[in-house]
């Protein structure tokens, strides 16, 4: 019987007196590779952000590992949306994945966090460029990067926000076969606004627009998802020339 | 041509210069990359409030203004955070109103205020002894700082959502930070005045930044350039007996836009 990683209760959350987040209850397991899906604003970053404990609700429990957030926060690797990064900022691929190694205050970065970094990016198969400086790499790349920040702090469940949205077609694919490598370590969570590609990949599904609706299995939250779900219809039909579910 | 070092005032308005290269070197390249340019420049002006103090209370204002710095500092970077409106709209509130008190008090203060524009617009000439033992115990403590807390400074200026998922307190280092522009403010005031200590905190950085990728080589290549042109604008200054701190912001100035230039035309071969 797989471990609850996440237990969320009787969520609430509104910013300026507007509601982001009404009455979610979500469980997610430690082997479950779920994505999350619901039009922008939905309040999918939010949820993110709450179980990791930057945004505490307004009601409800949050438990991580059956701990308070911020208490579980090392076994949390985050990826965050790659648009709001600077790419001249002067640092280099190595530096941007040692972070993900931080002690704490006056704790230097040991011999072990240098290997564990190396080790990370090798995971993901960026290890020949970790003298780079991330302004020189594609969207991809840095993608690949900021995973390997995450995958070096050893965490047990995954957060991806929005990470399909700034990488092409082609990466899209490679980017899937490496969460699909990485699902059996951890469990996985991300959150789109597209579920074309992502229904095709992941195992189960949740949508989020305010309140969270048909939480479950790729081909019956399908359903639950063109009845209840208030979304636009063309998120999931989408018109790409693929198939949305897998053969069953 | 080097005659004029051997004036008491000169050799220390040049060991001035020095100081204030290490100040802008390290604090102006955190200033730079993690873009507080615009509250630099506020925690700068508000701190005229203490120098304004400082001649109420017949003390050095410079000791005035550090205090009085870091209070607005932190005032322009925490009060956002619980009241509702934007660190923007703070950084405006303070940056006046600091001049302002600045002005009250130096009205309120019995006699005149005859070095007052040196506070406004620099004067390297006249730095006394005492300011510099001030200076370099300022410096000292922001290196000891950065030393000590680059890790932090360098993971809430990168990615600060990141920093706070590893468990980095964004908040207390970005006070922290602040702090420190506060302090490089009251290092800077004295050589090219509150009006100008911006051009020092961000130019020979944003220089640097052209020409490295590596944030120590960034800090140390700013400290070079911050010496070798303030020292050349003092000299020009003293040559054609200008404002020495406005010529050293235009030499600054100067600089960064040749930099620019070279940049380009080094890039150039390689797009070709």
């Amino acid at each position: 019987m797989a471990k609850n990683a996440v237990v969320m209760e009787g969520i609430f959350y509104e910013i300026n007196g507007i509601k982001i987040l009404e009455d979610i209850n979500l469980t997610i397991k430690e082997n479950d590779f779920l994505a999350i899906i619901g039009p922008n604003g939905g309040g999918k970053s939010t949820l993110l952000k709450i179980i990791m404990g930057l945004l505490k609700p307004q009601k409800g429990t949050v438990k991580v590992f059956g701990h308070l957030p911020h208490e579980s926060l090392h076994k949390i690797g985050y990826l965050p949306q790659i648009t709001h990064f600077e790419t001249d900022f002067p640092i280099n691929v190595f530096e941007t994945v040692l972070m993900g190694r931080y002690h704490g205050p006056l704790h230097n970065y040991s011999k072990d966090d240098e290997k564990s970094v190396l080790k990370s990016l090798q995971n993901v198969n960026m290890l020949d460029y970790k003298e780079q400086q991330i302004g020189e790499l594609s969207g991809g790349q840095l993608q690949r990067v900021l995973i390997a920040r995450a995958l070096t702090r050893e965490p047990q469940i995954l957060l991806l926000d929005e990470p399909t949205a700034s990488i092409d077609p082609q990466m899209q694919k490679n980017f899937y076969e490496l969460l699909s490598k990485l699902r059996n370590e951890m469990a996985v969570v991300m959150v789109s606004h597209d579920i074309g590609v992502v229904s095709s990949y992941v195992e189960t599904i949740a949508c989020l627009n305010r309140r969270l609706f048909s939480h479950g299995p790729v081909e019956t939250a399908k359903k639950g998802l063109e009845e209840a779900y208030k979304c636009p219809i063309d998120l999931i039909a989408h018109g790409i020339p693929h198939r949305v579910l897998r053969e069953h | 041509m080097l005659e004029f070092l051997q004036y008491q005032f000169m050799q220390n308005a040049f060991i001035a210069a020095i100081l204030v290269s290490i100040a802008c070197g390290v604090v102006g390249t955190y200033v730079v990359i993690k873009k507080i340019v615009f509250i630099s420049g506020g925690i700068s002006h508000a701190a005229f409030g203490g120098i304004g103090l400082g001649y109420l209370w017949g003390i050095n204002p410079i000791l005035t203004a550090i205090p009085f710095s870091i209070i607005s500092a932190i005032l322009m970077g925490g009060v956002s955070k619980k009241v509702n409106i934007s660190e923007d709209t703070a950084i405006g509130i303070m940056w006046s109103v600091g001049m302002a008190l600045g002005i009250i008090f130096i009205n309120l203060s019995p006699g005149y205020a005859p070095d007052l524009f040196s506070y406004l617009f620099g004067s390297i000439l006249t730095v006394p002894s005492s300011d510099l033992v001030i200076m370099l115990i300022l410096d000292l403590i922001i290196i000891f700082t950065v030393l000590a807390f680059n890790r932090e400074f360098m993971a809430i200026s990168f990615d600060e959502e990141f920093a706070q998922v590893i468990g980095v307190r964004s908040n207390l280092f970005y006070m922290v930070l602040l702090g420190l522009v506060a302090l490089s403010v009251v290092v800077l005031i004295k050589v090219v005045g509150i009006i100008m200590v911006i051009a020092l905190l961000t130019i020979p950085a944003a220089i640097s930044k052209q020409f490295t990728y590596n944030l120590r080589n960034l800090m140390i290549l700013s400290i070079g350039l911050g010496m070798v042109l303030t020292s050349g604008g003092l000299w020009l200054s003293y040559l054609f007996d200008l404002s020495s701190g406005a010529t050293i912001v235009i030499v600054l100035g100067i600089a960064f836009v040749i930099a620019s230039l070279l940049k380009k035309s080094l890039e150039q071969p390689i797009k070709a």
